[in-house]
């Protein structure tokens, strides 16, 4: 029996594990005990991460449609046919992946900009997060975590905002957790009382769309109990200015009116935040789906940067990836006029284009999902663009109209089937490459076992198909493709698979002087802003919300062909098979309704009906259907133009009625 | 530690056919099974009350309880209900068709040390098959037992198992025989109520008698309240318990309630056990 | 015991190239950064004895992760056919504690009513030499559980090594052993009456050692689980620092949860079985949907009574838990290790 050494390929805490070779296959996996992140834990998805990659739903060779329908193909036909018929320029997309490995995210950008020509580039999961990560960077001037995560467990302050992290982001929990036996307190701040939330000296549960309004009165608890750091107050800041006359706008004195949270406990939240030097504060998926994710993120930046919780250990804030390779992802530049490591594209247009030996494009292209209506063929890696849509009704119809599809995938995904041509990729472990975890990691990804049937590594595909298309890349390893990253990207700069291998990988920005903490030098305080929420009323007295931390890993592709993985999860899709709406048991008793009751919810928009399921961790007067749900429960909210965020569609809390049906 | 020897594997599925299948209801059907094997057959036996692992190749196992006499040998018979996909394929087999059988599994009901004794059957819907194991049973061995009643209930007509032998056990006059249904249809004419409603009707009195009961949950539950305040003891009250099993022989632990295996210790329990049991 | 030995510590790798002739040679091997597992070697080489205990046990090579059981496919009619593994193995180093679970094994699946034939089987074909313990790692906790830090004779072992400095004392303990002795005899001279003193004297020395904690003895916790005593609210608090991974079961040498799957694999179908978990919520889940252990505070409670609970212990012959302290080590929510939950169940007090 082997013991192969890699990243797990989930979520993003950027665990390492052992997996078991036996003949061959993939026999069981074991924790690294010595990794900073694992310790010699795991979470379920990686106990069982072995097991998504022999499924035999494995795509193992191209498939190519004719006559309707998808049929068995050779390399040379499947690559000739995109070869010949992928669009060029600003009518074709490509779509990479949060889970592949750089090195097949970077050579698919490249592919795009220098063979297909187009800058219409972008991954799946990055529309959901492109208002909190601009906000944090017009504060901070960093879109990334400030601290490495095995800090979080020499923190005095841990601040969780929008993130149910035990089902979720499990290893970042566990960092929190070994706080907590340290004596740490949590402030916890969410929509649904989390498993943490029941751990925290403070859990604010502010009403749906009130959380902007919570977080200025947060700041503004900060300010008033002068818990800023007193070097900022030395400092000549007009900025500062601002951000105080736009606080001064908000009142604490009907802020329990306005949230639901009373003064007394935002106070008490704000000293603890405040009062201790070791604050931390974390964010994730709850802020990915918010109508005012960039007033929350913003409201956290200045937060951050009024207490100067920066620049030392066991402070930061993380903008949590559930993914296990979101942060590589936009490293990779795979996103409209931007290149790797976050270089735009037209300051480093010239050397990429003296690098390549060619030309780029001159004007940043489409992201998602404007791209899937502008473009006539996609080509698609590692992502369920549809699943993954906040409209997936709309992405499937673009989809349908594609003059070409290509999907490059692990299994048979509903992007997939609408597909022309199907590609069969390896699975992580069957392959070499890294993978950039949430707080800026890059680790090693290691073969473990071959891919089945004709599958090859992602980054191999492209590279074939470019050479088709008239391109040379001298890629013969995964390694080659980093030490071409590395080279172009100065935050990359010196990696190697050797030094990734000395150590548990290497942070970025290799050229940091302060190690793996940024001390970002541009802080700017952003002015507060407190967008209205939608209210209930008489007639609709509960308002109801899209929860983006249930059930998260319900849908994903690699937990579904997981046998043990798939029996955890979807266990609530089997406890109610016609989907569900959570409420509160008292609530429920009040309204006379019943655990399975067939209820229906009305709103001004239209109607839904669900099963009803109680659940203690949903506050009073508030309804939260699953994410993935959202489909059912579309003819609640408003048209397309009611929530849009950066062109990306959002779900603004609703009013509803709720009747058994 | 010395060498162990390997035994037959308790794991290792025999071969048998479906020789027969007979509808039931609109969602149950009877199945006749013989082992492909005849030293296999002849040599296979069971008791009342237990249970047999049975594989649909390609799907999986699942457990389920004998539904015929061992007195009666050409053949053994499981009455199942189509719930899911393991029990919809076989529905859609038929004579000739391969299954897997582990067997017999589990305890049985008290059998021997009840001689004597007045027996009642009390049944609900899906439960009567297991019972029907016992039943005919002791209609083979009549003069062994005392009064025998049997109290059956499902929810409609319709979903009344067994109609046919039903009627044979309606005919016969060394036993009591009454059904009843939740809710009557069109043609109806017998008892109407569920089946608690049938004890006065019957005559059931507690006076050495031993109850043998099956059926949902919430029945038996009801039907145990009932029988202890009429005065039946513990002990003589007899049920099956189930758990989401999967070895069926007290290894994977996924039947377990505290440390006894429904596989192994039960699935027939008295009530004095049940309540013994921690969860 | 059938006799005691010597082995020079410059010498013992030459030993173990002569076991590599006959059987594959299972032992510590160092990974990346200080990670120690459990591997199959090529060379003597790889073996590290640089070790407190590796993080995978010996569960792996017995009772596998993921272990096919039969075969079915169609031939006309069905052909069943078991899958066996026969390889010949020797798991060298492994400490007294994992030992012990092998023997709790033979009790709980080897059992002779009912064996369990892919067990008994990789049992059959394995040998066992032992490493005692001359000092007790930060979590373990054999001592209360009777599992070490070395074992007499009889409790499991085919061969039990004792570092005393400049060699290893050798205690052969079977039929087995003499063959592993006999793979290279002229290894080995006899052993003193000093030697088997100074492995006495060692054995009280590493007991001493453990710390006077009182959450390395949880016999007061056995009681109050086994007669259910315990307040449902403490399970509800101590689950809140559950993440329901499994790793407490899937890293435990004498937990054996299981799950059965079909599936088929080029035309042939396959029965495997694979660690399943009473932690997680699926194990007991029924059809119909209702679920006997509904909250993890009933999952924590199911652990703690199937691991050291008497009834367990009477039903097994042997208490559950061998004190390995994995569970410790293994926890995302870093409490819910068995000395812990143990001491908080005999306090009714969680912090």
């Amino acid at each position: 029996m082997a013991n192969v050494l890699t990243t797990c390929p989930f979520c993003g805490s950027g665990c390492n594990l052992y997996l078991k070779v036996e003949n061959g296959k993939l026999t069981g996996v074991l924790p690294s005990a010595s990794h900073p992140v694992s310790r010699g834990k795991l979470c379920i998805r990686g106990w069982y991460a072995h097991e998504f990659v022999s499924h035999p739903d494995r795509l193992r060779w191209p498939l190519v449609k004719k006559n309707g329908s998808l049929q068995r193909a050779s390399w040379d036909e499947a690559l000739s046919l995109i070869g010949s018929r992928l669009p060029r320029g600003a009518d074709v997309g490509v779509v990479g992946s949060a889970r592949c490995a750089n090195e097949d995210n970077y050579a698919l950008m490249k592919f795009a900009r220098a063979v297909l020509g187009t800058d219409n580039v972008d991954f799946s999961s990055r529309p959901q997060r492109v208002a909190d990560l601009s906000a944090l960077g017009s504060v901070l001037g960093v879109t990334c975590a400030t601290n490495p995560s095995p800090e979080l467990t020499g923190a005095e302050v841990i601040t969780i905002v929008g993130a149910d992290l035990v089902p979720e982001i499990t290893m970042i929990a566990s960092l929190i957790y070994e706080a907590l036996d340290r004596g740490a307190k949590l402030v916890v701040i969410s929509a649904m009382r989390t498993q943490l939330a029941g751990l925290a000296e403070v859990f604010l549960q502010p009403k749906p769309g009130a959380e902007p309004a919570l977080l200025c009165g947060l700041l503004k608890s900060v300010v008033d109990q002068g818990l800023m750091d007193s070097s900022l107050l030395d400092r000549n800041w007009d900025a500062y200015d601002q951000f105080v006359t736009s606080l001064s706008q908000f009142s604490l004195d009907n802020v329990e009116e306005r949230t639901g949270v009373s003064a007394d406990d935002i106070a008490r939240a704000a000293k603890l935040v405040g009062g201790a030097r070791k604050s931390v504060v974390l964010y994730s998926s709850g802020l990915e789906q918010h109508p005012a994710a960039a007033a929350m993120t913003t409201a956290l930046a200045d937060l951050v940067a009024l207490t100067n919780h920066l620049g030392q250990p066991s402070m930061g804030i993380y903008p949590l990836a559930r993914q296990n390779n979101f942060q590589g992802a936009l490293d990779m530049g795979l996103a409209p006029g931007l290149l790797t490591g976050g270089q735009s594209l037209t300051d480093a247009k010239q050397k990429f284009e003296q690098a390549w030996g060619c030309r780029l494009p001159d004007a940043a292209g489409e992201p998602l999902p404007a791209m899937l209506s502008s473009v006539k063929g996609l080509y698609v890696m590692g992502a369920d663009v549809i699943s993954g849509a906040a409209d997936p009704a709309a992405a499937r119809r673009s989809l349908e109209a594609m003059d070409l599809l290509v999907v490059q995938e692990l299994f048979m995904t509903p992007t997939a089937e609408l597909a022309d041509v199907v590609l069969p990729a390896a699975a992580y472990a069957e392959k070499d490459g890294t993978a950039t975890c949430t707080d800026r990691r890059i680790q090693l990804l290691r073969k473990a076992v071959d891919p089945p049937g004709e599958a090859r590594p992602d980054w191999q595909i492209i590279r074939d198909l470019a050479a088709r298309m008239g391109a040379t890349w001298r890629f013969d390893s995964s390694a080659a493709i980093m030490a071409e990253i590395a080279s172009l990207t100065p935050s990359y700069a010196g990696v190697t698979y050797d030094k990734l291998d000395a150590g548990w990988g290497a942070y970025w920005p290799s050229d940091n002087g302060a190690g793996e903490r940024l001390h970002p030098k541009g802080l700017s305080l952003q002015p507060v802003q407190c967008p209205g929420a939608p209210q209930a009323d008489a007639e609709h007295p509960f308002l109801l919300v899209l929860d983006p931390m249930s059930e998260r890993w319900t849908t994903d592709a690699t937990v579904v062909h997981s046998d043990m993985l798939r029996r955890e999860y979807q266990i609530g899709a089997a406890d109610f098979p016609a989907g569900y709406v959570e409420m509160n048991p008292e609530d429920a008793q009040e309204f006379q309704l019943r655990q399975g009751f067939r209820v229906k919810l009305s709103s001004a928009n239209g109607e839904a009906q669900l099963q009803l399921k109680l659940s203690p961790r949903v506050r009073s007067r508030t309804l939260a259907v699953p994410y993935h749900l959202r489909e059912k429960v579309r003819a609640l909210f408003g048209g397309p133009a009611a929530g849009q965020v950066e062109g990306h569609q959002v779900y603004p809390p609703v009013a509803v009625s709720i009747a058994a049906a | 530690m010395e060498v162990m020897e390997r035994r037959p594997n308790i794991y290792l599925p025999q071969i048998a056919r479906i020789t027969g299948v007979r509808d039931e209801t609109p969602d149950t059907k009877t199945f006749v099974f013989r082992f492909r094997d005849d030293e296999t057959h002849a040599a296979f036996t069971w008791r009342p009350g237990q249970f047999v692992e049975l594989s649909v190749f390609g799907l999986g196992e699942a457990p389920f309880g004998f539904a015929s006499s061992p007195t009666r040998k050409g053949s053994f018979e499981i009455t199942i209900r189509a719930v899911g996909a393991l029990t919809r394929a076989l529905h859609a087999m038929g004579p000739g068709d391969e299954v897997g059988i582990r067997g017999p599994l589990g305890n049985s009901f008290p059998y021997d040390e009840v001689q004597r004794r007045n027996i009642l059957f009390i049944a609900g819907g899906i439960g009567l098959p297991p019972l029907r194991s016992l039943i005919q049973n002791m209609f083979d061995e009549r003069d062994k037992f005392g009064d025998i009643t049997i109290l059956y209930g499902a929810r409609t007509p319709t979903d009344l198992v067994y109609k046919s032998e039903l009627k044979e056990w309606e005919q016969r006059s060394d036993i009591k025989f009454m059904v009843t249904v939740d809710r009557s249809e069109p043609g109806w004419q017998g008892n109407v109520g569920m089946v608690p409603t049938l004890f006065p009707k019957a005559g059931v009195k507690p006076d050495g008698t031993v109850a043998y009961m099956c059926g949902p949950p919430v029945m038996i539950r009801f039907v145990i309240q009932d029988l202890v305040s009429m005065g039946f003891a513990d002990e003589d009250i007899i049920s099956t318990l189930e758990r989401h099993m999967k070895c069926g022989v007290g290894k994977c632990n996924h039947c377990c309630i505290g440390h006894k295996y429904v596989c192994r210790d039960g699935p027939v329990f008295s009530y004095k056990q049940m309540k013994g049991l921690l969860e | 015991m059938s006799r005691a030995l010597r082995l020079e510590k410059s010498r013992w790798r030459e030993w173990v190239a002569a076991l590599q002739k006959a059987s594959t040679v299972i032992a510590p091997v160092r990974l990346h950064g200080d990670d120690v597992a459990f591997e199959r070697i090529t060379s003597p080489d790889q073996i590290t004895l640089d070790f407190d205990n590796p993080q995978d046990s010996p569960k792996r090579f017995l009772f596998p992760q993921v272990e096919p059981m039969l075969r079915y496919h169609r031939n006309g009619g069905y052909d069943v056919e078991p899958l066996y593994d026969e390889e010949k193995r020797v798991l060298f180093a492994i400490r007294c504690c994992d030992v012990s679970a092998v023997r709790f094994f033979d009790l709980a699946l080897g059992v002779p009513d009912l064996p369990d034939s892919y067990y008994a089987t990789r049992r059959a074909h394995t040998a066992f030499i032992a490493l005692g313990c001359n000092a007790p790692c930060r979590e373990c906790f054999c001592v209360c559980a009777n599992t070490g830090p070395f074992l007499p004779s009889g409790g499991g072992f085919d061969v039990q090594l004792t570092d005393l400095g400049d060699y290893f004392l050798v205690e052969v303990d079977t039929s087995k052993g003499e063959e592993l002795i006999g793979a290279a005899p002229d290894l080995f001279t006899s052993a003193s009456k000093d030697d088997l003193a100074e492995r006495a004297a060692l054995d009280k020395a590493a007991e001493q050692r453990f710390p006077r904690d009182p959450r390395l003895y949880f016999s007061a916790s056995s009681r109050k689980v086994s007669v259910d005593s315990v307040e449902e609210d403490l399970w509800r608090r101590m689950a809140e620092w559950c993440v329901a991974c499994g790793g407490c079961t899937n890293i435990c040498p004498t937990c054996y949860c299981f799950n059965v799957t079909d599936a088929q694999v080029n035309g042939v179908g396959v029965r495997s079985r694979r660690w399943d978990s009473c932690q997680y919520p699926g194990l007991t889940r029924e059809a119909s949907g209702h679920n006997p252990r509904p909250e993890q505070l009933h999952r924590l409670k199911r652990r703690m009574f199937h691991k050291i609970s008497y009834q367990y212990g009477a039903r097994d012959g042997m208490q559950g838990c061998v004190g390995c302290g994995r569970c410790v080590r293994v926890c995302p929510g870093i409490r819910l290790g068995i000395p812990e939950v143990g001491e908080a169940i005999r306090r009714a007090e969680w912090k």
